[in-house]
């Protein structure tokens, strides 16, 4: 079937009235939560993952899809109004859009933050579309030493572009594959790395460790420093939410540079929707006429970062639906989503579960489109979350967690493990360390070794003839190549005299 | 030692080793050509060389790292507190576990309003009883407690 076929097919799960109600419901509760300063897109779909358990897989992912694209757009409304980012993403809007609120045009930063999300989210749909099918007809030619190789690339990438420090991004990745491997190997049985710990013979859940790792180490990092934050002055929405027609006509080169900016970055393993909105705001004001505006208000401050921070989201998903890659910690916590319902995201699941991943695409639409009918209406609402006391909201997180943990399994140690790693998290954020890669680690872990150990087989144990192969030599060249990147990016910021460069390496970007 | 990233590499060499060592011990049944344990093992190799690359990078710094300043009072009690919710979590049961968790954290991290605090925990636990148990399906543990 063709890719407009089988989007009508899509279409066709997705707007069944019950399914509507999920994909709408998955917007408000992303958006709800997104909207919370310190709890990211990843974090969202983790503790959301137990209101789905009862779920169908195909309500399920329609949920998710609302929820992903919710949580990505959660985070423009409070670092308009109020000047607190939701999440890293939203950062960057808060420079110009902040600005503009505090000058009278909150409801022209709102509605060009939600028109661009649509443009964005809509063209990063599409994008998907395209990509994730021609990527899964590839990737069925692929044997276990090109797939080995991949997950190199999607490994070497997230360690080098995640964090500030080399070294402590290789670590988090070598951490969270070693994670991954504990428990019963899945080709011959055998346990490995459990310490003779029966407990921790089925492993270590992503869902756990993503818990884990992002809401009990945020709980404990907000205990720790819950001192050093200063209160914002609110802004309110003063007039309708639009925009003036010279402030339209800014926007939409803006919105679709953004959208370009963002689908691109966003595919590409690690780089995630944090660098996007950087890259998206430094590109706006370089191509501006009016570059003294930003940090003053300037619209396209506003309208290109939102735009590519909602096309990374579509980005991100690109990996995931073509190879069974993820290239994010959001993506991976989806990806183990996935395995929750016994399903493998890669080019069999478009050819074994069409309705699902075509309802999951279609959703996106939907959910693109109840963004921006519900979003500008509820500004009231979400700026209201931010009431919430700040000691119920993150005591709250963690009896959520507690219940999401426990619900994997229904097992009291597993508790007991995600409070290690979750002191942990808190020990990787106090002496940054990224957390992304430790959330990819694990959930590729025996993807990896699966891979790796079928490619040994086929080559008769010689590693050296598994990268003989010419997709292998390629991607293994490409993850050579991503990983020298900081170096690379560094010598030639110093050769150049380019100190912005230079300063965008050192950005942490989670 | 002056830097925490030297503190770190110690830390990290002897995970290395841990690594390398559950690894070795992880037996091989013999089938396929390589071992459960041999990617392990590698990985565990690399992390020696990342702790050694991270304490190299540590000893060139000039400067101590960005690190943030925290309040280790406030630390200390949230992390007894989450670890005694979670140690008696299943035992005492999700809805009096939860609410006695809410409230003394929200003390930890400040709050001095207890009666609020008091009233919105078990109000939220009554909230996610409901929905978890009655409309997910999801058993959460009764411990002591009747339901």
């Amino acid at each position: 079937m063709d890719i407009l076929g089988s989007l009508l097919t899509g279409f066709g799960v997705v707007l069944q009235p019950q399914n509507l109600v999920y994909a709408f419901v998955g917007v408000i509760v992303g958006t709800a939560i997104g909207v919370l300063p310190g709890i990211g897109p990843a974090l969202t779909i983790s503790l959301l993952l137990p209101l789905t358990f009862s779920l169908e897989s195909v309500p399920a992912f329609i949920m998710f899809g609302g929820i992903y694209y919710g949580a990505m757009y959660g985070g423009s409304t409070t670092s308009i109004l109020v000047n607190t980012p939701g999440e890293s993403a939203s950062v960057v809007t808060a420079i110009d859009g902040y600005q503009m609120a505090k000058k009278g045009r909150a409801g022209a930063a709102l509605a060009t933050s939600a028109i661009g999300s649509f443009v964005a989210g809509t063209f990063a749909t599409i994008g998907l579309m395209v990509l994730a099918t021609t990527l899964a007809d590839v990737a069925v030619m692929l044997g276990p030493a090109e797939y080995f190789a991949l997950m190199l690339v999607a490994l070497a990438a997230v360690s080098s572009l995640s964090g500030t420090s080399l070294p402590k991004s290789v670590f988090a990745t070598l951490f969270g594959l070693l994670v991954g491997l504990v428990g019963s190997d899945v080709q011959t049985g055998t346990v490995r790395l459990s310490f003779g710990i029966q407990e921790l013979e089925n492993g270590i859940d992503v869902v756990l460790g993503a818990i884990a790792l992002f809401a009990i180490g945020e709980v404990l990092w907000i205990a720790a420093t819950s001192g050093s934050e200063g209160s914002q002055e609110r802004q309110t929405l003063k007039g309708s939410a639009w925009m003036t027609r010279s402030e339209f006509r800014r926007s939409i080169p803006a919105w679709l540079r953004g959208s370009a900016i963002g689908f691109f970055i966003g595919s590409l393993p690690g780089a995630g929707a944090t660098i996007a909105s950087f890259v998206s705001y430094g590109v706006e004001k370089l191509s501006s006429k009016r570059p003294q505006e930003f940090g003053k208000g300037a619209i396209e401050g506003v309208a290109g970062p939102e735009a590519a921070n909602n096309a990374s989201a579509g980005g991100a998903l690109v990996p995931l639906l073509g190879l069974g890659i993820p290239g994010s910690g959001t993506t991976a916590v989806m990806l183990a989503a996935f395995t929750i319902y016994g399903l493998q995201p890669g080019p069999l699941l478009f050819a074994q579960h069409p309705d699902l991943v075509w309802g999951l695409i279609a959703s996106l639409y939907v959910s693109n489109a109840a963004l921006l009918v519900l979003n500008l209406p509820l500004v009231g609402l979400w700026v209201k979350l931010l009431d919430i006391p700040k000691a119920l909201l993150y005591s709250g997180i963690v009896v959520i967690s507690a219940v999401g943990v426990y619900s994997l399994n229904y097992s009291g140690f597993e508790l007991v493990v995600a409070f290690i790693l979750g002191a942990l998290g808190f020990l990787f954020r106090r002496f940054n360390y990224p957390l992304a890669p430790v959330i990819l680690g694990i959930v590729l872990a025996n993807l990896i070794d699966n891979a790796f150990r079928r490619a040994m087989i086929l080559s008769s144990g010689d590693v050296v003839a598994i990268f003989m192969r010419p997709g292998a030599a390629a991607m293994l060249v490409l993850a050579i190549l991503f990983f020298t990147l900081p170096f690379l990016l560094r010598l030639y910021g110093r050769v150049s005299g380019r100190r912005d460069i230079a300063e965008l390496i050192e950005t942490d970007v989670g | 030692m002056r830097h925490p990233d030297l503190i770190g590499a110690v830390v990290i060499f002897f995970f290395g080793l841990l690594a390398i060592a559950a690894a070795l011990t992880t037996p091989d049944p013999g089938f396929g050509v390589v071992g459960p344990g041999v990617l392990a093992a590698w990985l565990g190799g690399l992390v020696l060389l990342t702790a050694v690359w991270l304490g190299a990078t540590a000893l060139r710094a000039t400067g101590r790292p960005d690190v943030a300043t925290v309040e280790m009072r406030p630390l200390l009690f949230s992390f007894i507190a989450i670890a005694v919710y979670f140690a008696l979590f299943v035992r005492l049961g999700f809805m009096l576990t939860s609410a006695a968790y809410l409230i003394v954290e929200c003390r930890i991290l400040g709050s001095s309003r207890h009666r609020r605090d008091a009233i919105a925990a078990v109000l939220f636990v009554a909230a996610m009883y409901v929905v978890f148990v009655r409309f997910l399906g999801v058993q959460l543990p009764r411990g002591i407690l009747p339901f």
